[in-house]
């Protein structure tokens, strides 16, 4: 569908070992010998870092990753007009379907099987609720103004629609076609099989990261994926947010794993009827869930997953969070509407430093 | 000759009378000690038992208190014992391969340690770091 390297290679900004980055006052600097690559993508910072590569090849792994990046969001992102997604979306209800990037494809199997194992609580077509509360997303530049494609502004009407045999999406993965019955937005799990396939792309590209002391980091707005060394040998060491304050709560090390967020920091606002609102909605309600909690991390082997779980265990709320995650096994720490902090027996494990205990 | 034949008689009768109602005193004044023995003997049960109730009845009262707290404990178990089913159930249905893959945990936590350098953040969707 598209040939996005030449594109992908103008595009991005290469900002190896060019400065150190602050973080919380501590400073993981270009003296370590790491590369590090930056450029916007899917409305974030997509971010690389790099141990243990050469700089030739950590440029051809960056340029790997961000071509990956762009033919990824060019078939999943709402925001863009052109996009598979948003053509496919404009056929919505139509059973017959339309050939689609095979990308797409794959991302709807799993957004329907991450709605099966999490028993709806997490569902791709929540966007007609989404724009019913007057939530447009995040804006794919900085200091724009959130838009939605005029074709993409489904109807205001609440319910889950499905096909006339029960199902809401059709597929062909073969001939990659697919139908849908109602407007998706695949939003965060979108970017956590981005994440997926781009780390995927970067492995196969630089084999030599699976070398002892190489590694490498991958961040896309807050969701990260990362494997072996830190630059500061060992584990990547990854700050919590904390909504409620500007130090983090905790810091989490991560070697072989990703990790995500689901937080009410930025896509909070209020509707027409002067509710306050946020952009984490339950399906099986159509309205905003997570009460009590401010913001929810979890950690998997995978990125897509850690982003739906992140978000299924948001909306148990307060109440019910620990239970769920324990019941799951996942490694998650939430923090409460009121600042304190928890986690899992699993995600203690991970937990390198708690600013409560230091 | 009869009169002192009486006299005679008389002096053995009354001698012996005196000889029994000798004996009979003395046998009075044991039984007597002896009931007396039993009456002190009963009054220490009966200020044992009176102790023994009391406490059985602070008992009574303690354990009347901690029935609600043991109901609910009781709940609690059968909430705990739920849950461990499930998980139980979870890991069954995990495939061997499934659980080959999961990660291995190369770092124990340092928690209360001096604060580590952070490499990245965690953050909501578009929020800078």
């Amino acid at each position: 569908m598209h040939d996005g390297v030449g594109e992908a290679l103008l595009r991005m900004t290469p900002v190896a070992s060019a400065t150190a980055r602050e973080l919380g006052g501590a400073t993981a600097g270009p003296a370590d010998g790491s590369a590090r690559f930056e450029r916007r993508a899917m409305g974030s910072p997509l971010r690389l870092t790099l141990v243990g590569v050469r700089p030739g090849r950590a440029s051809l792994g960056w340029a790997r990753v961000s071509a990956a990046i762009e033919e990824i969001e060019e078939a999943l992102s709402r925001f863009r007009p052109t996009s598979d997604l948003v053509r496919l979306n404009d056929h919505a209800g139509d059973p017959a379907g339309v050939p689609v990037h095979p990308r797409l494809v794959a991302a709807l199997v799993a957004a329907e099987r991450a709605r099966r194992v999490t028993g709806g609580a997490f569902d791709a077509r929540v966007l007609r609720d989404l724009e019913r509360l007057g939530y447009a997303g995040a804006p794919s530049t900085p200091g724009a103004t959130p838009s939605l494609p005029a074709a993409n502004r489904a109807s205001a009407s609440r319910g889950l629609a499905s096909f006339a045999d029960g199902r809401w999406l059709h597929c062909d993965p073969r001939r990659a076609i697919a139908a849908v019955a109602a407007p998706v937005d695949l939003g965060g799990i979108g970017k956590g099989l981005a994440l997926r396939w781009a780390f995927g792309v970067l492995a196969a590209t630089l084999p030599e990261l699976a070398a002892p002391g190489s590694g490498a980091l991958l961040e896309a707005g807050g969701d990260l994926v990362a494997r072996g060394s830190a630059p500061q040998k060992g584990p990547w060491m990854v700050g919590i947010e904390d909504p409620l304050d500007a130090k983090e709560p905790a810091i989490v090390a991560l070697q072989d794993a990703a990790i995500c967020t689901s937080s009410v920091a930025v896509h909070r606002w209020r509707t027409a009827e002067g509710r306050d609102v946020h952009h984490l909605l339950d399906p099986r309600t159509g309205e905003p869930g997570g009460s009590g909690l401010a913001a929810v991390t979890v950690s998997a082997p995978d990125p897509a997953w850690a982003e739906i779980w992140s978000k299924t265990l948001f909306l148990e709320g307060a109440a019910r969070i620990g239970g769920r995650a324990r019941a799951e096994g996942l490694a998650a720490w939430w923090v409460r509407d009121d600042g304190s902090l928890e986690m899992t027996p699993a995600a203690r494990e991970r937990t390198a430093w708690v600013r409560g205990e230091a | 000759m009869t009169a002192g034949l009486y006299a005679v008689s008389l002096a053995g009768v009354t001698a012996l009378q005196s000889a029994a109602d000798t004996q009979l005193a003395a046998d009075h004044a044991s039984a007597a000690g002896a009931v007396a023995q039993l009456k002190t003997t009963h009054d220490a049960m009966e200020s044992s038992l009176s102790a023994l109730a009391g406490i059985y009845s602070k008992a009574a009262n303690g354990y009347e208190a901690i029935s609600s707290g043991i109901a609910q404990h009781e709940q609690a178990l059968a909430a705990l014992r739920a849950q461990v089913s499930a998980a139980t159930g979870s890991a069954a249905a995990l495939s061997v391969s499934s659980l080959a893959r999961l990660p291995a945990v190369s770092t124990s936590a340092a928690a209360g340690s001096s604060r580590p350098v952070v490499n990245a953040c965690t953050t909501a969707s578009g929020k800078p770091c």
